[in-house]
């Protein structure tokens, strides 16, 4: 993980301008600080995590002639086959780097360049013979970019928000339309953030900005693939096994590659369980230590699993416990890393961990995340198979009831009394199978509707930019040549896995410690290979990641391959009700809802009365509906407060921390910055 | 009867008004599903049910508890006068 900043402007740029941009996200990469700057308008900085090629990291990285520039926030994993194609080419590398291949690769691919690396990364390119930049993400959206425009005219990029708004030109103000999708989606569509006139390069894209900032091409380079009707391996589910395994396998290996201690993390799923396994037993990588949260409540808490896979692999389990004051306490310094509204606590957790993998001198940590989406284990696969089911006959009593194998969790399942009121809301909308959101239009209807918060003013203004709408029209062309299944599998990495997982509850919690995530489900070799396996491989009846569990049923314990999906979950309202230190009452005041002015501070405080309620609570939870309610409010309020109302005092810069790097006589070169601060 | 049923729907939108965040602008519609509707949830349904148990003392058994009774304001409301009159109080 590094971070990586940069300004062009029509105007002389100062690349000292840039430590306070580098210092406001050093904790992404502790190790250096890098600034650079061409003779007249641009500056580009990298704050670094030294991880491959520990001597030999500096950036930007050149072309042999100077004339190409790259900084990089991530690994590209292939590098080592890149240079062998392009010296083949001509091509001549000076040192041992990943991201010295960008400059070159850009020369001979173009702007599609990022389409033969394999890897999770940004990387800004800047062109100095075009006088163009060129800002890439990787294929799932694992590393954050993003851009904008200040007052001055300035085009400014970073790995993280807080980083631009370091600059006074920069507006800071949230954008109710934003705020709106991830009501509706739980993240944002496209590129929108939080704020406005801010924007974050889309998944799979490189988009091309003049020299005045303006976006002058849009590449996507990579798009979530699918069957398109043929199937490999139909005849043969054996062979499919084999070929699973050994797809997987390569890229949990050269997920290994680094020159420093890699950990893995244990979930107690499923998922996790696999990677550990080919970690240790099939790659038999002895260093690897692994990282586990468990809770103090039971109802959340998985470390029965996670130690029994631990002793079962014969891996050193580093644990720790959060208790609902933990969600409380940390949950404003998570708000601010993610720089946008969250829909459950659950980031929080992950932040606690990461902490403690960095306190155990660990940098990178491989992880199970990605699997749920690309071998369809999440819920809403299941759900969809049975709606779409139910709708053929929906006058069946008995279609229906597979309901609740899927959710015994929920009270209302619990409880068999409400199962025919309960089913009727899984019921809206079963015939309409030809709406490309039909998988997600549950989700979707329960969660827009909590749009009610926003004050009618607000909702008057953005009633007209529908999230829905907005979606739909972002889909590709060829999304109706995808089955339902391969639709719900497309908006989910496209919404909730990018926006969110990859994000608020992947790298931002990973980089506020300085660590590295790794995703070998991930990998694109292998989400390519995935899409086109038989469908009943991967969800066959409604038993999900069926191939997974099946090519590993062998090697883990039975407990744990057999587990049904057991969503990762963390105290939600509850955690709030004592409030000690006032955060809740003071962030959710009347007072502070109308400074903001997006939500309606009465219905707010309906939802606060029933936080704060006295009376004995009939049932032991809060609705759904409530917790995503709340959560989304009171941490779109904090952003407001930590961003806009009570900003971060600016700490004095030191510039000597950075090293100066120029490119003279077809060499890089480094030097200590002169100035002591600005 | 018409009065009493006026009444007693009256009451049910003042408990979700009062008990569950609903915007100042919404209108309850009478005749639809408040879960369809996006007023409640699948789970608040449940409150709204042992909320009517008690208020108005009525039981209702498990073969009850669907569309015809619960699914909208009106059906609630004619549920609780059929109840009333089979169990008096």
């Amino acid at each position: 993980m590094c971070g990586i900043v940069g300004i062009i402007t029509p105007y002389k740029a100062d690349p000292l301008k840039l430590t306070g941009m580098l210092s406001s996200i050093e904790h992404r990469g502790p190790d250096e600080g890098y600034l650079w700057n061409d003779d007249y308008h641009v500056a580009l900085g990298v704050q670094r995590l030294s991880i491959v090629n520990l001597q030999n990291g500096v950036q930007p990285t050149f072309s042999e002639e100077g004339s190409i520039c790259a900084i990089l926030n991530g690994e590209i994993y292939n590098y080592q086959e890149i240079k062998i194609e392009l010296t083949k080419y001509g091509f001549n590398f000076r040192e041992g780097s990943d991201a010295e291949v960008i400059p070159a690769a850009y020369q001979y691919w173009g702007i599609d360049f990022a389409s033969h690396f394999n890897g999770d990364f940004a990387i800004v390119v800047w062109d100095k013979l075009r006088q163009e930049t060129i800002l890439v993400r990787d294929r799932t959206g694992q590393k954050p970019l993003f851009y904008t425009k200040s007052q001055k005219g300035d085009f400014l990029f970073a790995s993280e928000i807080k980083a631009l708004f370091e600059d006074d030109h920069v507006v800071k103000e949230l954008n109710p339309v934003s705020i709106a999708q991830v009501f509706t989606f739980w993240t944002f569509v496209d590129s929108h953030t939080t704020f406005k006139n801010i924007y974050q390069v889309p998944l799979g894209t490189a988009l091309k900005f003049s020299l005045h900032g303006d976006c002058i091409k849009k590449h996507v380079y990579w798009d979530i693939p699918y069957s398109k009707g043929q199937y490999s391996f139909v005849n043969s589910f054996h062979e499919c096994q084999m070929a699973f395994k050994e797809e997987l396998k390569k890229a949990v290996k050269i997920r290994l590659k680094a020159d420093v201690k890699v950990g893995t993390y244990i979930s107690g799923g499923v998922d996790s369980s696999v990677i550990n396994y080919i970690v240790s037993k099939e790659l038999n990588h002895k260093s690897t230590e692994a990282f586990s949260i468990g809770f103090e409540n039971k109802i959340f808490d998985e470390s029965t699993y996670q130690k029994k896979l631990s002793e079962h692999l014969g891996i050193n389990l580093n644990e720790i416990t959060c208790s609902n004051q933990d969600i409380y306490e940390n949950f404003s310094n998570v708000v601010y890393h993610c720089e946008a509204p969250l829909f459950r606590t659950a980031p929080v957790p992950m932040y606690i961990l990461s902490k403690n993998v960095q306190d155990n001198n660990f940098k990178v940590v491989l992880t199970g995340e990605g699997s749920d989406e690309v071998n369809w284990g999440y819920d809403i696969f299941r759900e969809t198979k049975i709606r779409n089911f139910w709708s053929k006959d929906p006058s069946s009593k008995l279609r229906p009831q597979l309901f609740r194998k899927l959710y015994n969790y929920l009270p209302q399942f619990q409880n068999t009394r409400y199962l025919n009121l309960t089913l009727d809301f899984f019921k809206r909308g079963i015939s309409d199978i030809n709406d490309p959101l039909y998988s997600h239009a549950l989700r979707i209807l329960n969660s827009n509707a909590l749009i009610m918060y926003f004050d009618p003013e607000i909702k008057k203004q953005i009633e007209n930019i529908s999230p829905i709408e907005l979606l739909k029209s972002n889909l590709p062309v060829d999304y109706n040549n995808r089955t339902i299944l391969e639709k719900c599998q497309y908006l989910e990495m496209k919404t909730l896995l990018s926006g969110y997982l990859l994000s608020s509850q992947g790298d931002r919690m990973q980089s506020a410690h300085g660590i590295e995530g790794r995703y070998p489900y991930l990998d694109h070799n292998f989400i390519e290979f995935a899409a086109t396996i038989p469908e009943k491989y991967k969800l066959n009846g409604i038993a999900d990641k069926f191939i997974l569990r099946q090519t590993y049923a062998n090697f883990l314990p039975n407990e744990l391959i057999n587990r049904p999906k057991f969503a990762y979950r963390a105290p939600e309202m509850e955690a709030f009700v004592e409030d000690k230190h006032g955060m809740v009452r003071d962030v959710l005041s009347k007072e502070s809802i109308e400074n903001l002015g997006i939500f309606d501070s009465k219905v707010v405080q309906t939802l606060l009365a029933r936080l704060f309620s006295d009376q004995p609570k009939k049932f032991s939870t809060f609705s759904t509906r409530d917790n995503l309610a709340f959560i989304q409010i009171l941490s779109t309020q904090l952003l407001f407060h930590l961003f806009i109302v009570k900003p971060k005092q600016n700490k004095k810069y030191f510039s000597n921390k950075f090293k100066m790097v120029s490119f003279k006589n077809k060499k890089v070169h480094t030097a200590s910055c002169t100035l002591d601060s600005y | 009867m018409v009065h009493e049923k006026e009444q007693y729907i009256n009451q049910i939108i003042t408990y979700i008004r009062c008990n569950f965040p609903v915007a100042k602008e919404t209108v309850f519609p009478l005749n639809k599903s408040l879960i369809e509707e996006g007023i409640l949830d699948s789970y608040s349904i449940i409150e709204v049910v042992n909320y009517i148990e008690e208020e108005f003392h009525v039981s209702v058994g498990d073969d009850e508890l669907v569309k015809d009774n619960f699914g909208s304001l009106i059906n609630m409301a004619d549920f609780i006068i059929k109840k009333s009159k089979k169990q008096p109080h």
